[in-house]
């Protein structure tokens, strides 16, 4: 194992998490917003992937193919949301039933729809080939996912931490009852941020498309994967979101090149770790600032 | 100004609220005492529609509210101070206010950091970064921002020392020479009586007494059986 071979994984292991936390910051914030394990996001994603494959091979555009994966996909959220999660509000088992009901069925009709063969959606022409740096080579299209990937997480994190929307989306993962309370109707906030985030999916499924071979019941595969970065990185945080996709790709990615066998028992044991030891996730801020605040009424 | 009518509330299959009435009229303060467990807060609860009754009405400035989503009675005119505060611990002190002033209210953030000098040196720390006494003034000021006519205050001393309930007591006397009317729940009797012009007792979800201040301090059946004092 040379200092090449690393520096590739690692790279590789990055736009791998950028693709992953695509998935997982929406994942990870309608959890804590709604208290819904939307296992449905999983094919969300494959739905944006399959689309933006289907109109990319017919059109030729890569960016037309992003354009119809986000409409079709989030129109699906949409009608998913007001049509059915949005009635069952505050009956948790009924909403994971449910979600899980809908991967079944939408991941069952992409197997109908578009065969059990793995495609790749083509690489826009710009984008294929390699870029050679120093000793290095490396394809560019996953250079390209890294910068989009920051891009999208800096974006979303002004949004979050920055806008009053964003406050207002903080407040509600905090307490949603009090929210309420304090005269916002929280069920537009719920309907937003739900799209958002299968928006947000679906673009992650175009640009995986290229780099991941789907498949149907990737969306099993995938859902295990989301549950971990979720855990490592806290229901509800979408900093958290962004280091636990890094760090979940970067394990999965060295175990399946160096240990193929323990591939999953490397996530899953980090994971039930933390679930033992520090439940609210690494990347929580939360317990620190609760000890300082102990500290402080002490001294007053 | 606000008037609940026989209101019995239930929390899955027991009865937690068993037939109140009260009554608050405009720019009154009445405070409603009770032990822990009597009932006080499920009465707050329902005021505000999150724990909505199942039974009897509850009148808003003549208007039937007891059916009503949370935020549309909010948005009526009544601001909710939630017992514990409930303070966001992700937003700063100045989100907080931002975030909750509704459009067109005659309360700014200048003007609640006006009323309430002390947050201005925390505008940017955490809703839980700061101490009980500010925490209150935060509560109070982001039920202020939505421009409300009345204050539902839930146990607003509730886990503070001694010398910050006094301050507490203060920033209610402020809020109450601008004319709200305001409901106020409480475990600490005379802290209550030193603020309120009507005083309700409550036990095992049933008003038990209705009165003045001072007929509250001469009636030793009722401080000693409600009340333990």
């Amino acid at each position: 194992m040379d200092a090449k071979f690393i520096v590739l994984q690692l790279l590789n292991s990055i736009s791998y998490g950028c693709v992953l936390f695509m998935i997982a910051s929406g994942f990870s914030l309608i959890f804590g917003l709604m208290k819904i394990t939307n296992m449905t996001h999983l094919v969300y994603f494959m739905i944006g992937s399959y689309v933006s494959y289907t109109v990319c091979v017919w059109s030729g555009s890569f960016l037309l193919g992003m354009i119809a994966a986000a409409a079709v996909t989030s129109l699906i959220g949409y009608i998913v949301f007001k049509g059915f999660l949005f009635r069952l509000r505050g009956e948790g088992q009924s909403q994971v039933l449910l979600c899980l009901g809908f991967l079944f069925i939408l991941d069952d009709a992409l197997l109908a729809i578009f065969g059990g063969y793995p495609k790749s959606t083509p690489t826009p022409e710009w984008l294929s080939g390699s870029i050679k740096f120093l000793d290095f080579t490396f394809p560019k299209y996953r250079l390209f996912l890294i910068v989009v990937g920051v891009l999208i997480a800096v974006a979303l994190n002004l949004l979050i931490n920055k806008t009053k929307y964003g406050a207002l989306i903080r407040s509600g993962v905090d307490d949603a009852e009090t929210v309420q309370a304090m005269g916002i109707n929280i069920n537009h906030l719920f309907v937003v941020v739900y799209v958002g985030a299968t928006f947000l999916a679906a673009i992650g499924g175009t640009l995986g498309g290229p780099f991941l071979s789907m498949e149907p019941k990737m969306s099993f595969t995938l859902l295990p994967i989301a549950l971990a970065i979720v855990i490592i990185g806290g229901m509800g945080n979408l900093n958290g979101a962004f280091y636990g996709s890094l760090v979940v790709a970067t394990i999965d990615n060295f175990c399946k090149v160096l240990a193929p066998s323990l591939s999953y028992f490397s996530i899953f044991l980090p994971m039930a770790l933390i679930l033992v030891f520090k439940p609210e996730g690494l990347f929580t801020r939360g317990t620190r600032k609760v000890k300082r605040e102990k500290r402080g009424v002490l001294k007053r | 100004m606000l008037q609940l009518c026989d209101i019995h509330t239930y929390y899955d299959d027991s009865h937690v609220l068993q037939g109140v009435s009260l009554q608050v009229p405009e720019g009154k303060v009445v405070a409603l005492l009770g032990r822990n467990g009597a009932g006080k807060t499920t009465t707050m609860r329902s005021i505000m529609g999150l724990t909505p009754p199942r039974q009897g009405k509850i009148l808003f400035r003549g208007q039937e509210i007891q059916a009503m989503e949370p935020y549309r009675i909010a948005n009526l005119g009544i601001g909710y101070i939630p017992q514990g505060r409930r303070l966001f611990p992700s937003l700063t002190v100045r989100e907080h206010l931002e975030v909750y002033q509704k459009k067109g209210s005659v309360w700014s953030v200048q003007r609640a950091l006006d009323t309430f000098p002390r947050l201005k040196e925390r505008l940017d720390n955490h809703g839980n970064e700061l101490s009980g006494g500010e925490q209150q003034m935060l509560a109070i000021a982001r039920a202020l921002m939505l421009n409300p006519v009345m204050l539902v205050m839930d146990e607003p001393t509730e886990g503070l020392a001694p010398l910050v309930v006094r301050e507490v007591g203060r920033l209610i006397q402020t809020v109450k020479q601008e004319g709200f009317s305001i409901l106020l729940t409480e475990q600490k009797m005379r802290f209550a009586l030193d603020l309120a012009d009507e005083v309700y007792v409550m036990s095992k979800g049933q008003i038990v007494f209705h009165g003045l201040p001072q007929e509250l301090l001469e009636n030793e059946t009722v401080k000693q059986t409600y009340l333990g004092v």
